[in-house]
C-alpha cells in the first residue's frame, strides 16, 4: 500500500501526569478516505485527535504527517503543514463576523488566498454566504458548526480532523452536517473523525477503527464494522437505531 | 426640580421599555442603546435648555475621551489573557507622570511627551508580560493569584510614583487658561485638543480593530484564546501586540486626563480604575468596540447628570446607569448573547 498520510504509531498520551488516556493507538489515514473512530465515552476518541494536532503531547509514540513525525510540535505549527482541526464545542469566535472567522482561517498557511478561498466557502455553505456580515456568536449550533468547519477548511488542508461534529445538533442538522462532510471529501480532503453518533458516521467512512480504554480494539471497513456482532453488541448498542 | 426627576423617571420607563424590546432581538443592543441616549438627550434639551445641554455634552466628550482609551486596554487584557487588571489604572498615572518628566523636567515639547509616555508605558507593559504574567501562565496560576499580583502591582506603581514625585499636584505645561467660545459654549483650548485628539485616536483604533489583520487576531484572542491557537494564529505575538496597544492606550489616556483636569497626583489612576471597570462591563467585558463606546456613554452620562443633581454625585449617577443596564442585560451592551446549541 502507498504510505499513509497521516499515521499514528503507538500513541500513548494523557491529561494528568502518570495518567495515561491513550495506550499505544496505531491509525493510518490513507489519501482521500474518510475514517471514524468509534468507542464508548472515555475510550480516548477526542484525546486521540488532540494529540495528534499537538494540544497534548505524546508520552510515546509517533504522529506522521507523510512520513514526517510531527509529534511535539504546536498547533499553530502544524496548521501550517496541511492538517486542520475543528474542536468539538465553542469552535467559532462570537463576537466576529462570519466573514471575520473565515479570513482568520486563512492565517494558518501563508500564502492563502483569502478572498478566493472565502468565496469557495460560500459556494460549499451557501448559508454562510448569505450570512457573511452576521456575527458567529448569534446563530444557531448547526450555522456554527459550519463556520467552524469552513475556518478549518480555509487554508486548503490536506486532511480535516473533526472532533464530534454531530455533538449537541438538532437531528436535521446532523444530516445536513454529515453531507457537508461528505462533500468536502470528495472535493479532496482526507477526513479523520471521531464520533458518537456511530452508525451513521460509520456508515459514511471508508474505514473506522474502534477504540477502548485507549487502545485499538476493531478496526475495517466501515460497512464490515457495522455488521460484525461484536462491535454492534459491544459499542453500536446492539442492534436496532437506538444511536 | 420635581419635574425634572419625573422627566427623569418617564426616560427610565423609556430606557426599560426598549430595553425589553431589545430582549425580543427585534433590535441590537447598541441601537437600542443609542436609541435610548437619543431621547434621553432630546429629554434633557427640552426641559434643561439647549445651552446647558451643549456644555454638559462638550464635558462629557472630555471624559468619554480618556474613559474609552483606558478602558479599551482593560477590556482586551481580560478578554485575551482573563487577567483582571487592576494595575491598569496606574499604568494611566504612570503614563501622566512620564510626560510630566519629559515635558517639565526635561523641557521637551508637549506632543513628544506624550509620545515618551505611549513608548513608555507600552514598554512597560510588554516588561510585565514577560517578567510576571507569562510567567505566571505557565505555572497555571489561578485567577485569584493573578488578580491579587495585579493589586500588588498597582501599589508598588503607586508607591513609586509617590516616591519620586511626591504626593504634590504637578501639571504639564499645557495652556489651561485660555478658553474657545463657539455657539456659546465655552471649552479650554486644552481641553478641545484632549476631545479633538482623543476622538481621533478612538476612531482609529476602532478602525484598526474592525480592519487590520493584527485587530482581528486581538479581537478573536479576546474571544477564544484556544481557538485561536488551533486556527493557526500565532498567539504569543497577538498577546505582545495586545499589551502593547493596550498599555500605549492606557499611557495616552493618562496624559489626556491630566492635560484635561490641569493636575496629577499619584492617585489618579486608581480613582480613574473604577469607572474603566464601569465602562468594560457596560459595554460587555471582553469586547473592544462595547470598551470604546461604554466610555463614551459613561463620560456622557455622568456629566449630564450634572444638570439634574448636585456636580460631587456624578460618580453616583455613573454607576446607577451601570447597574441599571445590567439589571437588564445582564452581559453588557456588546457582550455575547450566549445562545444554547
Amino acid at each position: 500500500m502507498t504510505q499513509p498520510v497521516l499515521r499514528t504509531e503507538g500513541l500513548v498520551a494523557g491529561y494528568v501526569p502518570e495518567v495515561d488516556i491513550l495506550n499505544g493507538v496505531d491509525v493510518d489515514l490513507h489519501d482521500g478516505e474518510i475514517v471514524t473512530i468509534v468507542g464508548p465515552n472515555g475510550a480516548g476518541k477526542s484525546t486521540l485527535i488532540k494529540t495528534v494536532f499537538g494540544l497534548l503531547a505524546a508520552r510515546e509514540g509517533r504522529v506522521l504527517l507523510r512520513g514526517e513525525d510531527i509529534a511535539g510540535r504546536k498547533p499553530h505549527d502544524i496548521s501550517r503543514s496541511g492538517l486542520s482541526y475543528v474542536p468539538q464545542l465553542d469552535n467559532v469566535f462570537p463576537s466576529l463576523t462570519i466573514e471575520e472567522n473565515l479570513g482568520l482561517g486563512a492565517l494558518a498557511r501563508k500564502g492563502t488566498n483569502a478572498g478566493e478561498r472565502t468565496e469557495r466557502m460560500y459556494e460549499l455553505f451557501p448559508r454562510l454566504g448569505e450570512r457573511r456580515k452576521q456575527v458567529a456568536g448569534t446563530m444557531s449550533g448547526g450555522e456554527r458548526q459550519m463556520v467552524a468547519m469552513a475556518r478549518a477548511l480555509m487554508p486548503d488542508p490536506e486532511v480535516l480532523l473533526l472532533d464530534e461534529p454531530s455533538a449537541g445538533l438538532a437531528p436535521a442538522f446532523v444530516d445536513a452536517i454529515f453531507e457537508k462532510v461528505v462533500e468536502v471529501n470528495e472535493a479532496g480532503v482526507t477526513v479523520l473523525m471521531v464520533e458518537q453518533n456511530a452508525r451513521r458516521a460509520l456508515a459514511m467512512s471508508t474505514r473506522g477503527y474502534v477504540l477502548d480504554l485507549g487502545r485499538n480494539r476493531f478496526q475495517g471497513p466501515g460497512g464490515e464494522l457495522l455488521e460484525d456482532p461484536k462491535v454492534a453488541e459491544l459499542y453500536l448498542g446492539g442492534g436496532g437505531s437506538r444511536i | 426640580m420635581e419635574v425634572e426627576a419625573a422627566e427623569a423617571g418617564a426616560v427610565e420607563k423609556e430606557r426599560g421599555r426598549l430595553a425589553g424590546l431589545s430582549s425580543g432581538a427585534s433590535l441590537s443592543p447598541p441601537v437600542v442603546a443609542g436609541l435610548i441616549v437619543a431621547s434621553i438627550a432630546v429629554a434633557l434639551i427640552v426641559t434643561q435648555g439647549l445651552q446647558p445641554f451643549g456644555q454638559t455634552t462638550v464635558n462629557g466628550l472630555i471624559s468619554a475621551s480618556y474613559f474609552a482609551l483606558g478602558a479599551v486596554g482593560l477590556t482586551l487584557v481580560y478578554g485575551t489573557l482573563k487577567l483582571v487588571n487592576f494595575a491598569h489604572g496606574d499604568l494611566l498615572t504612570l503614563g501622566a507622570y512620564v510626560a510630566f518628566v519629559a515635558n517639565v523636567s526635561l523641557g521637551l515639547p508637549i506632543l513628544l511627551a506624550v509620545l515618551c509616555s505611549v513608548a513608555v508605558v507600552a514598554a512597560f507593559g510588554v516588561a510585565t508580560e514577560r517578567v510576571m504574567w507569562r510567567p505566571m501562565r505557565a505555572k497555571g496560576a489561578g485567577l485569584l493569584q493573578l488578580l491579587i499580583m495585579t493589586l500588588g502591582l498597582a501599589f508598588v506603581i503607586r508607591y513609586s510614583i509617590q516616591l519620586f514625585a511626591g504626593t504634590q499636584p504637578r501639571s504639564l505645561e499645557v495652556d489651561v487658561t485660555s478658553s474657545t467660545s463657539f455657539v456659546g459654549l465655552t471649552i479650554g483650548q486644552t481641553q478641545l485638543i484632549v476631545v479633538l485628539a482623543g476622538f481621533a485616536v478612538l476612531l482609529a483604533v476602532g478602525a484598526a480593530l474592525r480592519f487590520t489583520s493584527l485587530g482581528k487576531q486581538m479581537r478573536a484572542l479576546s474571544d477564544n484564546f484556544e481557538l485561536a491557537e488551533v486556527a493557526g494564529i500565532n498567539t504569543d505575538r497577538v498577546v505582545l501586540a495586545t499589551w502593547i496597544f493596550a498599555a500605549g492606550l492606557a499611557g495616552l489616556a493618562g496624559v489626556l486626563y491630566t492635560s484635561a483636569i490641569g493636575n496629577m497626583t499619584p492617585n489618579l489612576g486608581f480613582f480613574l480604575l473604577l469607572s474603566l471597570f464601569a465602562a468594560v462591563i457596560l459595554g460587555g467585558i471582553g469586547n473592544a468596540y462595547g470598551a470604546l463606546a461604554g466610555g463614551v456613554l459613561l463620560g456622557l452620562t455622568q456629566e449630564w447628570s450634572t444638570l439634574l443633581v448636585d456636580a460631587r454625585w456624578k460618580l453616583a449617577v455613573g454607576f446607577l446607569v451601570l447597574i441599571l443596564v445590567l439589571v437588564v442585560r445582564p452581559q453588557g451592551l456588546f457582550g455575547r448573547q450566549e445562545r444554547a446549541l
